[in-house]
């Protein structure tokens, strides 16, 4: 295969505006107020309340079946004490990420369905594991299972002919994503992720998850490293489930693998997890990822 | 035989708990309480046959040592449930056929061992071993003669076995998905009752054993696959974890077992290395 393009171009790419989009002033406005430790709930509120849509959808998974409140929630504060300031920060940001850069104007026809689907679902599974192990994380593992995969979407952008050819190569050949990018582009979507959280200035967590989803033993930072195998456990789960975007049937040992390693040291809860069943038990759980996708994506 | 004799003949809680325990000894297979009616209306049609007034008389003659083992034999034919039916669980079937199968076979034609091992522990009525036998001579092809494939089938039910043996189903064994190609390939058909073609029927050999015998599941050695799918969940802990011991030195190293669709070994064993595969999950010894 010969490859067209170096590393620096995909850079420049992504650096100049012409072809990606620049991140929502939502978002930023976001970032900055939850990056503030004293982030009060009056500082938060007015910049959701902006954006009609987005402070529709914050309401909407308050009231999703994931929070099971009993009664119904009406205002956006008490929204924001369910899901929580920090959460629900990254929760805005992942949401205006992905509606930014799914455009409709689609050339080639990517399956955009199954895009959101894995990546909801990925965020889905990756909180309910957070659960399950009760271990903390600075971020929303929602959040980042949201925005993990968001190298493809760049990827795609930029090369959207060669794209869908990669994921049809991935299928048919058994291969894992990042194999058949290297192949076709010479690059891969965690490294293109990785630029484009560096340009748009993500916070750390968030461009861990993207950057190292399939290697979070190579995080260093150690609250990201947790966060960011949550994710990686999580993407998992959802493969096994064939809850996937172009990823072919793969055998996987899951003690080997480095999520596996790093959240067993922090929460011993994950030797005793029935995993077994509980990749089994997400079954049940891809009419409420469903859910939640249409709601993201606001149909 | 009085019919309202028949009927009305009951057991009692004290007399079930003597029963449940005599079965659950010998067999491993245990009646929690809720159980009570299953057995009472199992076991009401053996107690016609004896001519029986009581099930406590049963009890009594159950425990007489020179008809126990003949009549646990008939006990089990009628308290094991033999749900099954070909290509079931295709999620890990697939697994079998598409990846751990040919893997092996890649193996062994190098080492020029053409000998594979393959046991299923509760076949039933026998078409899962027969769903293995055809995806292995579809894999194999006409180079099949050449391997030499030993497929077994053992169950506790000897009605179960005869029926197995006599490899002739009707419509509910094929309420899973089988193609008109399997179908046409595999099977004579006679009206709606299908029989397993001779070249499928010399792979397979089927016998009695009980899985409560761990001698009798090492005297099974060399091992490339255990399948022993929807058992588990019948036995009690400590069954199970002397059942799946027992599985373990039956293996080769490499060898694997497969479980029904929900069952795990969790909180049983953890000498197996578990490989995770899209919608289904196998044990592995190394």
């Amino acid at each position: 295969m010969q490859i067209e393009h170096s590393h620096d171009y995909y850079r420049e790419q992504i650096n100049s505006l012409t072809r990606i989009p620049s991140l929502p002033l939502i978002a930023t406005e976001l970032m900055e107020a939850t990056n503030d430790d004293k982030l009060s709930v009056n500082q938060l509120l007015p910049i959701i309340e902006k954006d009609p849509p987005l402070a529709m959808k914050v309401l909407k998974i308050a009231n999703s079946a994931y929070y099971g409140m009993y009664r119904r929630v009406e205002s956006l504060r008490h929204a924001l004490v369910i899901i929580g300031m920090k959460e629900l920060g990254d929760l805005s940001i992942g949401f205006s990420v992905m509606n930014t850069l799914s455009d409709p104007g689609d050339p080639a026809g990517l399956q955009w369905n199954k895009l959101w689907e894995h990546s909801a679902g990925v965020g889905h599974i990756a909180q309910m594991l957070q659960e399950n192990l009760g271990i903390q994380t600075g971020s929303s593992p929602y959040a980042l299972g949201l925005l993990h995969d968001v190298g493809k979407i760049i990827l795609y952008r930029l090369e959207p002919e060669k794209y869908v050819q990669i994921i049809d190569f991935a299928l048919k050949n058994g291969t894992s994503s990042e194999e058949a990018e290297n192949h076709f582009l010479g690059i891969d979507h965690m490294t293109v992720g990785g630029w484009i959280a560096e340009k748009w200035q993500l916070p750390v967590s968030i461009h861990d998850a993207i950057k190292f989803h399939h290697s979070p033993d190579r995080v260093n930072d150690p609250e990201s490293s947790v966060s960011t195998a949550l994710v990686q456990l999580a993407d998992i789960v959802a493969n096994l489930q064939s809850i996937s975007f172009g990823k072919a049937f793969q055998r996987t040992i899951i003690t080997e693998e480095p999520c596996w390693i790093i959240l067993k040291d922090v929460s011993p809860k994950l030797v005793d997890l029935d995993f077994e069943h509980f990749v089994m038990s997400i079954e049940d759980e891809v009419m409420v990822i469903k859910d939640f996708i249409r709601l993201l994506r606001g149909q | 035989m009085i019919l309202s004799q028949k009927n009305g003949r009951k057991l009692s809680l004290e007399v079930f708990k003597q029963l449940r325990d005599m079965i659950y000894e010998k067999s491993g297979i245990f009646f929690p309480e809720n159980k009570l009616y299953l057995l009472e209306g199992r076991l009401g049609s053996r107690l016609n046959e004896l001519e029986m007034e009581s099930f406590q008389e049963y009890v009594t003659y159950l425990k007489r040592l020179s008809v126990q083992a003949t009549e646990l034999k008939k006990i089990y034919s009628l308290i094991t449930i033999n749900e099954t039916y070909f290509f079931r669980y295709p999620k890990q079937l697939d697994v079998f056929e598409k990846t751990l199968f040919p893997d092996l076979v890649k193996e062994r034609s190098k080492t020029g061992n053409k000998r594979v091992n393959i046991w299923s522990a509760a076949s039933s009525s026998g078409e899962e071993l027969f769903t293995l036998a055809m995806m292995m001579k579809e894999n194999l092809g006409i180079s099949t003669n050449r391997w030499n494939i030993a497929l077994k089938g053992t169950d506790i039910s000897h009605r179960i076995l005869d029926i197995a043996r006599k490899a002739e189903y009707g419509r509910n064994s094929f309420r899973g998905t089988v193609s008109t190609y399997y179908k046409s390939k595999y099977f004579t058909a006679d009206g709606d009752r299908y029989t397993v073609k001779d070249d499928i029927r010399n792979m397979v050999k089927f016998d009695y054993l009980n899985l409560n015998d761990v001698n009798a599941i090492r005297s099974n050695r060399g091992l490339d696959f255990i399948f022993c799918r929807n058992v588990l969940i019948y036995f009690d802990k400590e069954m199970k974890k002397r059942v799946i011991r027992a599985f373990y030195d039956a293996l080769n190293h490499g060898g694997y077992l497969l479980l029904g669709e929900a069952e795990s070994l969790h909180g049983v064993s953890s000498a197996f290395k578990v490989e995770h595969f899209p919608g289904a999950f196998i044990y592995k010894k190394e």
